[in-house]
């Protein structure tokens, strides 16, 4: 049964999760369970914490798999959403998280010259989204990442590059509006 | 464009990125929110921020969670309030693709390829012509697929009966056509199921669509 459930897309995997089938489940968290871990610790930046929120992620989708839409987002997306809107509204209690400045550059899209494996796995995650990305303005890069990835304010993200919060603002709206373009382009 | 309350489309445009971040706290977010449904324009731009703030979740860093996570977030479950209750049958969308019948079935056909099928049969209308195509399948749970190519117009509640070898039908299971929009409809079924002969979609009685299986 395992065996036969490991081969499934996605979207048949949350099928069979919605279906109640009991090793889905358990093979649907290991499959994601390294993206909505690394999510969630990257955007609360405590390990335990990050714990608690992946399970909560994982509960949530098992609650809600029969309501999965394929034409709005793939399964990850879908799944990383819920991630992330657990992860901010933690963020709303708990304000002030440390921030780890080597986190800007972990974020920031793979270079195909430094590390080919890496930008590949980039491309094929975003196909076009990452092609944009990668071309804009580093500093655009960076504050749409750190607003989109990390979840930061752009408040916060003035604090963390040393500039006025306008001029975050201006980072993060040039560079999603840029995206928004690629997406239009980009089946879910 | 239109405004909406305190909201116009100026304003909307200032916040439309946090807001589709959701970074914007209330009374701001409710007043934003109220505005882009009126608003074809504004809302059109929200949905495009989203989707893209949404979609670069997938460039987040894949990180190892602490050992045990699975075993933990699988107890979280288990220890868990029930779901929410199921519709009357366990009516599930396997996948739903905008665009057309056609389009749906041939993405199923795809995303269901490698898993062992049992049956499959061709789905005819009683007034003749093929509407679409069922199966059985038993993996990773027995159910059966119904994908409409060719609907046709008729009573909004069909219910799908499977026939056992000893020629006795079986209700598995019912939609509504409204509900069905992509042509693509699944239940979970009992396993002595898998050997059906037969599927037949009926509705108040009548008979709008067979299928044999070989």
């Amino acid at each position: 049964m395992m065996r036969h459930l490991d081969r499934l897309s996605d979207d048949a995997l949350l099928a069979a999760v919605a279906l109640e089938e009991r090793d889905a489940v358990a093979v649907f968290v290991r499959r994601f369970q390294r993206r909505v871990y690394g999510l969630a610790v990257t955007m609360l930046g405590d390990a335990a914490l990050a714990d608690d929120l992946a399970q909560v992620t994982f509960e949530r989708a098992w609650r809600h798999a029969g309501t999965y839409d394929a034409r709005r987002a793939s399964v990850a997306t879908w799944l990383l959403t819920i991630t992330r809107n657990l992860a901010i509204d933690a963020m709303r209690v708990r304000r002030a998280i440390p921030f780890d400045p080597d986190l800007v550059s972990q974020l920031l899209p793979h270079s195909s010259a430094v590390d080919p494996q890496q930008a590949a796995i980039d491309a094929d995650q975003l196909g076009r989204l990452g092609v944009e990305l990668a071309g804009l303005p580093v500093e655009q890069q960076r504050a749409v990442l750190l607003a989109t990835l990390a979840g930061r304010t752009a408040s916060e993200i003035a604090d963390i590059e040393g500039i006025p919060v306008g001029t975050a603002k201006t980072r993060i709206r040039t560079g999603l509006r840029r995206l928004r373009i690629a997406v239009a382009e980009v089946a879910p | 464009m239109s405004a909406q309350g305190s909201v116009g489309c100026e304003q909307f445009d200032v916040h439309a990125d946090e807001l589709a971040l959701g970074q914007l706290d209330e009374p701001l977010r409710s007043a934003l929110l109220a505005h882009a449904a009126d608003c074809p324009h504004c809302r059109s731009l929200l949905d495009s921020l989203g989707t893209v703030a949404d979609r670069l979740l997938l460039a987040a860093p894949r990180v190892e969670p602490p050992a045990g996570f699975e075993t933990r977030a699988l107890s979280r479950l288990d220890m868990g309030a029930a779901r929410p209750p199921r519709r009357s049958i366990s009516l599930w969308w396997v996948a739903a693709v905008a665009g057309g019948m056609v389009l749906a079935g041939a993405f199923v056909a795809a995303r269901l390829d490698g898993e062992p099928k049992a049956a499959t049969a061709t789905i005819v209308a009683a007034a003749g012509g093929e509407v679409g195509s069922v199966q059985l399948i038993a993996e990773p749970t027995p159910h059966v697929l119904v994908t409409i190519t060719a609907p046709r117009p008729g009573p909004a509640t069909r219910n799908c009966e499977l026939q056992r070898p000893d020629g006795t039908w079986v209700q598995v299971g019912w939609w509504d056509a409204a509900d069905v929009a992509s042509g693509v409809w699944a239940v979970g079924i009992d396993p002595t199921l898998l050997d059906a002969t037969a599927m037949r979609i009926v509705s108040d009685g009548d008979v709008l669509a067979t299928a044999a299986f070989d």
